[in-house]
């Protein structure tokens, strides 16, 4: 349950409540959202008893109960709720171009900023630690990975501070999280990645250098998807203020084109790098395509 | 108003500009995309964008340019304007082809050249066939130009393209008028083309525009009538007259038509002709005249595409009589001494039994020659006279030069040094009535042969042509007969030769003759005169050789014609009376008065311009006299060979020269040289075909 009192425009307590029903229905079947969320590094730390099943062949024999096998020659093996101490640090993109938004879109920036949030919920329901960084060009502020709900409502208070305005320029400040990232754990990177991906992925493979997991969550807006547009425009550069005329229905297959193919190929290189990418259209609402992308994770046994 | 449609070439630019700064701002995330494609689209887009508005500018242009009737150049149009309009008048320009002669279609395209002139220009017309003078005047009224171009007809002579362009640069001499044209409506006929007519235009004006207009046709069918002449050169009532006519085939097809002889205005005989391309036939027509006087009459062929070289006039005097001087130089009472006993005897007999001869025979002993007046006889014979007098040669000069026929019979009483002397030796003038020297008697008594004979004779020749196959020349005998020096060479014509020489000799001179007859008429020296066939080839030789005082006067329609006037020996008023039109209209008299022109009186008449028989009347003192002449139209045109108008340009070698080879486009040509290529109606095909592919590009090309 959120904390009572608690409301922000990036915290919804309706919605929130809503990913706690997903929580208890995804430990009702598996690991829960934060096993489906991550694969936790440091197994046997504060297991904690979960329930009984009967025992199948082929389950491991250390989790036999001999004393109930003794005492009532029944057959059953011990499930435990794992429970570790990650380290989560969500990276948060607050370039100008996260502030591109068509109408009647929140903003890339801003749906980030939402997803950020219920991540942050979720982790620290399930006491994991959680640290938020927010780059641009730069790291513009960074915020330690904690678990306590107080350390969260922080972290929530802190993303409703941030405008998004510098130019883009995201591996410098990538390699500089990175190198600064003491303890392996889960990095979320919440971004449109609009840079050159050759550096890009360099800077992801710095992180996976290091032995952290990276989930990506690549957020565009729905005309940038799908370049909707009619009639002579000039397109002003969110980040540089550089204009450019042309004609949009002239120009669309083209720039569809460069534009899967950017995408194509981050997705392609991230894949080989073993970084879970997820496409993020912010006409989906977030919780929709969260739960799709935990459900996804689940799947893939994460 | 001119400089307000071309601003709205602007129009389509502003709209451009004004629609490019319409151009919807849109803050975008990032142009990182938009900038990967606007090297190879956007470039393209903005070069559609350039041509839609290349487009739109060219439509508009095109459509103003439409309205301006908009020129390739502009240039001379506006300046004041001076036409000479020269149309060919001569007789090809009657052929008839495509429905009308062809002077008709020059007429029709000068009026069309008249049309392109705007008030203030000013024009003047002129006439390939006329004489070298002044040139008429341009004059700015040209709806009197007009009339009078209406007003004229096609001539009948010939004419000379040199001449008529000295007159077309004097009337361009004569005006102050910037721009000059000169037209020139012709069939182009080669003959009226010399090689050089440059020559006539050396001084022609560098920047007068010369218009070839061909108002010409090929012509398939024509037969001309190009000759006509009488086989004597006189006509005497009630003696055949054998009428030659000479008829040409100018076209390219094979002609079958009759020609047909019309005397007095009575068609007396025909005959079929048949005439291949190119070919010539002469036809012969035999008349007797009954009466005598003057007679006229034409030979015609039938309906071809040249009407106006079908019938071709003459003229003629009729005489009654033929009044011939015999000086016999060797009288006798007895007849078979008498040298001109014979020859009279056969000149007094009629052709035919109970025909009266025409010829009358005066004869004179030669002293009596000095009191007698030559030019009263048709011809004078001299029968072996034995000296020539020292003041005959001058008068027999004169009188044979002028026509008059001598014949010489010479036997054993002539003086041949008298003759060599006198006769022979050219006077101051060059003249000398013998072609050359008499020589010595050649006897027949000193040769085993015995007679001589004759051997040939030129059956072509008038005298022997009629007969030649009548006669038996072979059966002659000649016992003697004087040898003459040079024969064979000079200007002897060998009219019939014995087996050692010529026998009969011909020298012309000037418009006259001299036979020599090496042999006389006495049974001593031929018995030529005893023969039956010496009466006929005497009148034919006499016919021949006399004086045509009932000659063909003829002249070419279009040039002057130069009458001599006889019997006067200063300048009289001769009435000249031209025939009558074709309507039957008498012709109004032309009166010109006679001059001297190299020793003769004549009286040259300017207006023989039609076809027909003329005649001219005149007083020789107390007598009225009375001449006849036709006029035909020149054989040279019916000549149809013809220059390709880009030949006779050449042939003009003028810088400025255009040719119009359909007259019906001439007025279209002007146009173009005059104010350039008319563009405007090709513009508004561009206008059109703009307005398409505008929509085209503008709705299509563009978006995609």
């Amino acid at each position: 349950m959120p904390p009572k009192g608690l409301y922000s425009k990036y915290y919804d307590p309706a919605k929130m409540a809503r990913f706690a029903s997903l929580q208890l229905l995804a430990r009702s079947v598996v690991e829960g959202y934060i096993s489906g969320l991550h694969r936790s590094p440091y197994k046997g730390f504060s297991a904690e008893f979960a329930e009984y099943r009967e025992y199948m062949p082929g389950d491991d024999l250390k989790r036999f109960d001999w004393k109930v096998f003794a005492r009532t020659d029944r057959r059953y093996v011990r499930e435990y709720e794992e429970e570790t101490n990650m380290t989560c640090t969500l990276l948060l993109d607050a370039s100008g171009s996260m502030a591109y938004h068509s109408e009647g879109m929140p903003s890339k920036f801003d749906y980030a900023c939402c997803l950020a949030a219920a991540l942050v919920y979720l982790l620290t329901q399930q006491r994991d630690q959680v640290g938020l960084v927010v780059f641009d060009e730069a790291v513009r502020e960074r915020i330690p990975a904690r678990s306590s709900p107080a350390h969260m409502k922080y972290i929530i208070d802190r993303l409703e501070s941030y405008q998004p305005a510098h130019r883009s320029g995201m591996a410098p400040a990538l390699h500089a999280v990175a190198e600064s990232l003491k303890r392996r754990g889960l990095v979320i990177v919440l971004s449109d990645l609009v840079d050159d991906p050759d550096e890009v992925m360099r800077a992801f493979q710095h992180f996976r250098h290091e032995r952290h997991e990276i989930i990506i969550f690549n957020i565009f807006d729905p005309a940038e998807l799908e370049f909707p547009f009619n009639g002579l425009i000039e397109f002003r550069d969110l980040e540089t203020r550089e204009r450019l005329d042309a004609r949009a229905e002239v120009i669309r297959d083209a720039y569809l084109e460069a534009f899967n193919a950017f995408v194509e190929r981050l997705r392609r290189e991230t894949t080989n790098a073993r970084i879970d990418y997820h496409l993020v259209n912010t006409r989906t609402p977030f919780e929709q395509m969260l739960a799709a992308c935990l459900k996804r994770r689940e799947k893939m046994g994460k | 108003m001119i400089h307000l449609l071309w601003l709205s070439l602007l129009i389509p630019i502003i709209l451009h500009l004004v629609h490019r700064r319409k151009a919807k701002v849109m803050p975008f995330s990032t142009l990182r995309f938009l900038r990967l494609i606007d090297q190879r689209v956007a470039r393209r887009q903005r070069l559609k964008e350039l041509l839609l508005l290349a487009l739109r500018v060219l439509l508009l242009a095109a459509l103003v340019g439409a309205v301006l009737k908009l020129p390739l150049r502009v240039g001379e149009s506006s300046l004041p304007t001076t036409s000479a309009l020269l149309l060919d008048n001569t007789a090809s320009m009657r052929a008839v082809r495509q429905g009308g002669a062809a002077f008709a279609r020059a007429q029709a395209a000068a009026g069309q050249a008249l049309d392109g002139l705007k008030s203030g220009d000013s024009a003047a017309v002129e006439l390939l066939q006329s004489p070298e003078g002044e040139a008429s005047a341009p004059v700015s009224d040209l709806a009197a130009v007009r009339a009078r171009v209406a007003r004229m007809s096609c001539g009948y002579g010939s004419g000379d393209i040199s001449s008529a362009l000295r007159r077309c640069r004097r009337v361009l001499d004569g005006t102050r008028n910037p721009v000059k044209e000169v037209y020139i409506f012709s069939d182009f006929q080669r003959l009226a083309w010399p090689e050089h007519p440059g020559e006539a235009t050396r001084d022609f004006p560098r920047d007068a525009t010369v218009y070839l207009v061909d108002v010409g046709a090929e012509l398939l069918r024509n037969l001309a009538v190009t000759h006509v002449d009488f086989s004597r050169k006189v006509a005497v009532a009630g003696a055949a007259t054998h009428i030659e006519a000479r008829i040409e085939n100018t076209g390219r097809e094979l002609v079958n038509s009759v020609a047909a002889l019309w005397v007095e205005g009575a068609r007396v005989a025909e005959k079929p002709v048949s005439v291949a391309p190119g070919g010539t036939v002469s036809i012969l027509f035999d008349h007797v005249f009954r009466e005598p006087g003057p007679c006229s009459g034409w030979i015609e062929t039938g309906e071809d595409d040249l009407p106006a070289d079908n019938r071709r006039f003459f003229a003629a005097r009729v005489l009654d009589t033929l009044r011939v001087l015999l000086v016999n130089g060797e009288p006798s009472a007895l007849p078979y001494r008498d040298g001109a006993f014979f020859l009279r005897a056969a000149l007094q007999a009629g052709l035919q039994p109970n025909q009266l001869s025409p010829i009358r025979v005066e004869v004179v002993a030669p002293q009596d020659l000095a009191s007698r007046d030559l030019s009263s006889y048709a011809c004078a014979i001299f029968v072996n006279v034995a000296r020539i007098e020292e003041d005959w040669p001058r008068r027999l000069a004169a009188y044979v030069q002028q026509g008059g026929g001598v014949l010489f019979f010479c036997g054993d009483r002539v003086d041949v040094a008298s003759y060599n002397i006198h006769l022979a030796r050219a006077d101051a003038a060059g003249l000398s009535l013998l072609a050359g020297p008499l020589g010595e008697v050649r006897d027949a008594r000193n040769r085993e042969e015995g007679f001589f004979r004759i051997q040939r004779a030129d059956a072509g020749h008038p005298v022997f042509r009629d007969i030649i196959r009548q006669v038996d020349l072979g059966s002659a005998q000649v016992n003697r007969f004087l040898s003459a020096g040079g024969e064979g060479g000079g200007d002897w014509t060998v009219l019939a030769r014995l087996d050692e020489g010529p026998l009969l000799l011909e020298h012309r001179i000037g418009a006259g003759s001299v036979i020599l007859c090496l042999t006389t008429c006495t049974p001593a020296w031929t018995n030529m005169p005893l023969k039956p066939w010496f009466l006929p080839v005497m009148h034919q030789a006499i016919y021949y050789v006399s004086r045509a005082s009932g000659e063909l006067l003829s002249g070419a329609a279009g040039e002057p014609f130069a009458l001599p006037v006889r019997g006067v020996e200063k300048p009289v008023e001769v009435r000249f009376l031209p025939p009558p039109e074709r309507s039957g209209v008498a012709a109004s008299p032309v009166v010109v008065r006679s001059g001297l022109d190299a020793g003769e009186n004549r009286a040259v008449f300017l207006g023989a311009e039609r076809p027909g028989v003329y005649s001219a009347e005149y007083r020789a003192g107390t007598e009225t006299r009375r001449a006849h002449f036709a006029v035909n139209v020149p054989p040279r045109e019916s000549e149809l060979a013809r220059l390709t108008p880009q030949e006779a340009r050449a042939r003009l070698a003028l810088p400025r020269c255009v040719v119009v080879k359909d007259p019906e486009q001439l007025a279209a040509a002007v146009r173009l040289e005059r104010h350039g290529l008319p563009l405007w109606d090709y513009l508004l095909v561009l206008a059109l075909a703009v307005a398409v592919l505008e929509v085209f590009v503008g709705n299509v090309f563009l978006k995609r």
